[in-house]
């Protein structure tokens, strides 16, 4: 039949039909095919690296200007030795031996979650769930405890004295525990910081998100952050900003979600005062070098600092916010065009205290 | 046969009524005991004759004897009142007409109705409450033939217990209107 | 050659959709609760100075009893945080002229505060001056200060005015630590309570008693005009009748000839009215009087008892508590006794209404299911909310800003009628931030002054 009508020349009604059929597929199969072999073409590097990989590694360190707390290092070491036979069939680890230490657990884990992805063995995963949710407590965010407190804080409606006090009390241990984690991870950073080679190792993570599969992350940034036990979905910035970020922005789900983090940390917002809701915004515009560091702030709403004093003093609780997460962090260098100037909206709407 | 099973069953009969029967005597004991302690807890370390819990009030109202002054010889000097009430009681009439006629047969004398409340209200309203109740006794003496010129009126609110406990029993017998020789 | 740029063509064409060249935007829309990090200087004087307030006032240094007014009244309303003294780098001299930022930010400080004193004459009597600054530490920059001359005396004023200052700067609300509190010391057991009046610094110090404990005293509050004066309920000579004390000159009047017994006094926002209850033959009514034209009028007339009135910061309202639905409830009038309108509908009982400063809120007690609440909602009764809950409590008073209530606690006895005592608390408009206020005495009827006047 096919033989038929490619000799035949001469189209006949249906024949004609099939023949464009025909063509259409093979255009269509050619243009595929060379989307396949496209990408492995552009690429540098000779593995085909899958996107969902190293979500929970970006966070910590995409940009590597934040070290890995002793504890981390030392799982993401055992996994390292685990995985001793993954090492050697891949070709990466021996060129970037000759690298610091990190970046070498770094796509070691990479790896194993690789391999573990393509086989869908489930124990690999439970293996990189495990190191997951070790990581994340080894390396206490701030964000985590802060939810813990806001959360216990906000649900309790008529709260007794004696719950009172030991809310307090826990706050402020807690608040202790963070600014000593804090300042742990700072001396680590001062002490650990070298003038690293970033491009080789920042590209491959770089080439990654460009692939990032959203749902994938979507799923992952669920998982840990069930555990950290957020209760209110509101505050789940992460599928509204998500949405946005898909359309406005370059940044990742990731990368947006890190600053959303680092400003909660940065930003006290003098709450008890009379906010009505919606009626608070403080657009910044940020003008950031290359590490992250504020080259410049504008709050581009002078007038009305101007003339409403509680409005001010409200902005002004936002400019040391912008102050203080000075520089920001886990901005991936290879994209700074897209991040060098940024509009922030500040809007307290997801804290109004109960008058 | 016949004999023995009946003997039987009266027997059991027998040893059964006598189980039932001491079981009875053990719970009214129990009883008794248990209202004896409470009765002592609930009352001051002043030796009170024992009586039953249910004696000390009837509903909300205090109908024992701790606490009650006398005005004169066998005349009570006080009288009480439900949680939030005003309403004078069969008792309290009782006891104001005792009071009536003594004042009948002592016409110098005159006196102040004091009106007190427990403490679980606020401190306001309590004072508005203790007037209330001291001038539904005023007025009962009035129409017991007392000239109301004889007969003020004070109002402690919660101010003045006679009682510090914090319990109903306590606060049953600071819901009081009390009659006191003014001269 | 030709196939790789082909197949690059491809993939440009392919991997790289709609770019959109419109900048990043993020949402920031949460920050957090925490306190921020203040630090107050010491305020530094010269040695002259220290000499002449040695002499004065006998205190060894002044300037650092002033930063603890100042620290102790900002951590107290739960909003900041003072960083200890012994972490702080500069010098308070050197602070006060010109800070090096990086010093106190790299001690977290987000705020600095410092200041001077220095002891002047004038017309051959002592006075000081204090001068004080408010810098932004992450901004670099001076933000606010004034500078005050005044008695010695008056150092502990200073502080508070600062506080005052400091915190209007940094949250948006007006201060209330300038003020005063009036209540009623107690003493001695629960039958045979001894009551004074008593003033103190709302942080608690300086202490003045204002009646001797002879008689029973009452309910105490403030004119908001002129915290000067003072209107309570007495029982001098065993007539319980309201009075206006003078604080400056103590002297004392009742107020109108009522026959009956009158309570639960108010003055109006302006000062010039008073309004109260007056009990006679069993029933309260409210009645309010002009304190310049001496004419008094009733507002309610019910058979019911209705008291506890307080007027809306413009004058034009009265909430109190009635009893006319059979139970204690809440009612709003309009200051002429028209328009009665009940507002809480709550299970419970409900007593003592307090109109809030800002004038959106009335605060109440509530008595439901044995157990006594602190609460507040708006004027239609709509809103209510629970701040505290205790074996009992009651007596809510406003802080000038409208954002503290203050209020009294009572223990439960035991069985031998031991351990009973009242103290006085404060709470947040949040619900937060409960504290106990301290006091010489076993307290109760608190009421807040007005921020204080020159």
């Amino acid at each position: 039949m096919f033989n038929k009508i490619a000799l035949s020349g001469v189209p006949n009604g249906f024949n004609n039909f099939s023949f464009g059929m025909l063509f259409s597929v093979i255009f269509h199969g050619s243009i595929f095919v060379a989307t396949i072999f496209a990408l492995p073409f552009v690429v540098k590097k000779p593995i085909e690296l899958l996107p969902s990989i190293s979500v929970e590694l970006i966070q910590i360190s995409e940009q590597m200007n934040i070290p890995y707390a002793p504890k981390a290092a030392k799982i993401i070491e055992k996994a390292k030795t685990e995985n001793k036979k993954l090492l050697s069939e891949q070709a990466p680890p021996k060129e970037i031996k000759k690298e610091i230490n990190k970046q070498v657990k770094f796509d070691n884990q990479k790896d194993e979650i690789d391999l573990s992805k393509s086989k869908k063995i489930p124990v690999p995963e439970k293996k990189q769930e495990k190191v997951k949710l070790e990581k994340s407590e080894a390396v206490p965010l701030p964000d985590k405890k802060l939810e813990k407190i806001e959360t216990e804080q906000e649900t309790e409606q008529q709260p007794s004295k004696e719950k009172k006090k030991t809310l307090v009390e826990k706050e402020k241990r807690k608040k202790i525990e963070k600014q000593v984690e804090k300042d742990l991870i700072i001396k680590e950073f001062v002490k650990k910081t070298k003038p690293i080679k970033d491009d080789k190792a920042i590209q491959a993570s770089e080439f990654e998100k460009k692939e990032l599969d959203v749902d994938l992350i979507k799923g992952l940034i669920a998982k840990q952050y069930e555990n950290v036990g957020e209760v209110k979905k509101k505050s789940d910035g992460i599928t509204q900003s998500e949405d946005k970020s898909m359309r406005l922005t370059k940044l990742s789900v990731t990368t947006e979600y890190s600053i959303q983090m680092q400003y909660k940390d940065c930003w006290s917002p003098p709450i008890g005062g009379e906010y009505k809701k919606n009626d608070y915004l403080v657009t910044v515009k940020l003008d950031l070098e290359k590490n992250g560091r504020v080259k410049s702030r504008e709050i581009l709403e002078r007038n009305r600092m101007g003339i409403d004093s509680k409005y001010r003093i409200f902005a002004e609780s936002v400019d040391r916010a912008v102050l203080k997460c000075n520089p920001l962090r886990n901005l991936p260098l290879k994209t700074y065009e897209d991040w060098s100037t940024m509009i922030l909206r500040f809007n307290p709407e997801g804290m109004m205290v109960g008058q | 046969m016949n004999l023995s099973k009946i003997l039987k069953n009266v027997f059991l009969v027998f040893i059964f009524g006598l189980i039932v029967t001491a079981c009875a005597t053990k719970k009214s004991v129990k009883t008794t005991t248990e209202s004896t302690t409470t009765t002592k807890a609930a009352e001051t370390q002043k030796a009170d004759p024992i009586e039953k819990l249910d004696a000390l009030m009837q509903g909300d109202v205090y109908v024992g004897s701790d606490t009650v002054g006398e005005l004169a010889s066998g005349v009570p000097d006080r009288v009480f009142f439900a949680t939030n009430e005003t309403i004078l009681t069969t008792a309290s009439r009782e006891t104001l007409r005792k009071q009536a006629a003594w004042l009948r047969q002592n016409s110098d004398v005159t006196v102040v109705v004091e009106g007190h409340a427990d403490e679980r209200g606020t401190r306001e309203y309590n004072l508005a409450l203790g007037e209330r109740r001291a001038n539904a006794a005023k007025d009962y003496l009035m129409t017991y033939g007392v000239s109301s010129d004889r007969i003020k009126v004070l109002s402690y609110g919660k101010e003045r217990p006679v009682d510090s406990g914090s319990n109903p029993l306590s606060w049953s017998k600071n819901r009081r209107s009390v009659t006191v020789k003014a001269n | 050659m030709k196939k790789n740029l082909f197949l690059i063509f491809l993939f440009y064409v392919i991997l790289k959709p709609s770019i959109s060249f419109s900048l990043v935007e993020i949402d920031i829309t949460r920050g957090n609760l925490d306190p921020m990090p203040i630090s107050v200087s010491p305020f530094f004087s010269d040695k002259i100075t220290d000499e002449n307030i040695k002499k004065d006032l006998n205190i060894e240094n002044l300037g650092l009893e002033i930063s603890k007014i100042i620290e102790n009244n900002l951590e107290k309303t739960g909003l900041f945080d003072a960083i200890e003294k012994e972490a702080f780098l500069q010098k308070p001299d050197i602070a006060h002229l010109k800070p090096r930022f990086e010093d106190w930010a790299l001690i977290k400080s987000q705020v600095l505060i410092t200041g001077k004193v220095t002891s002047k004459i004038i017309n051959e009597k002592d006075y000081i001056n204090i001068e004080f600054k408010l810098w932004d530490v992450l901004g670099a920059k001076m933000v606010d200060g004034f500078s005050l001359t005044t008695t010695p005396r008056s150092w502990r004023r200073v502080g508070h005015k600062i506080s005052d200052k400091v915190y209007e700067r940094l949250t948006g609300e007006s201060g209330y630590f300038d003020t005063r509190i009036i209540y009623v010391a107690e003493e001695g057991p629960k039958t045979q309570r001894i009551k004074k009046l008593a003033l103190m610094d709302q942080d608690g110090f300086n202490t003045k008693y204002i009646t001797l404990g002879s008689e029973l005293v009452l309910t105490p509050r403030f004119n908001p005009a002129n915290d000067k004066e003072i209107t309570y309920m007495s029982y001098f000579r065993n007539m319980p009748r309201v009075y206006i004390v003078n604080l400056q000159t103590g002297e004392q009047k009742v107020v109108g000839d009522f026959r009956g017994m009158t309570f639960a006094p108010r003055f109006s926002p302006d000062g010039k009215k008073l309004i109260m209850s007056l009990a006679k033959d069993g029933n309260s009514e409210i009645w309010v009087r002009n304190l310049e034209t001496n004419i008094q009028e009733k507002l309610t007339d019910h058979p019911s008892i209705d008291t506890s009135p307080s007027y809306s910061p413009d004058g034009k309202f009265i909430t109190f508590n009635s009893d006319r639905s059979g139970y204690q409830q809440i009612y709003v009038m309009r200051s002429d006794g028209s328009k009665v309108k009940r507002i809480s509908f709550g299970k419970g009982i409900y007593g003592t209404p307090v109109w809030s400063p800002r004038g959106d809120l009335i605060a109440f007690t509530k008595l439901h299911k044995g157990k006594f609440f602190i609460g507040v909602m708006r004027t239609d009764g709509t809103g209510e909310r629970l701040l505290t809950e205790n074996f009992y409590q009651e007596a809510p008073s406003w802080s000038p800003n409208g954002r503290i209530i203050i209020f009294y606690r009572e223990t439960k006895t035991d069985d031998k009628g031991q351990g009973f005592s009242a103290k006085l608390w404060s709470i947040d408009l949040t619900g937060y931030n409960e504290r106990l206020v301290s006091t010489e005495t076993d307290a109760s009827d608190p009421s807040w002054s007005s921020l204080l006047g020159n």
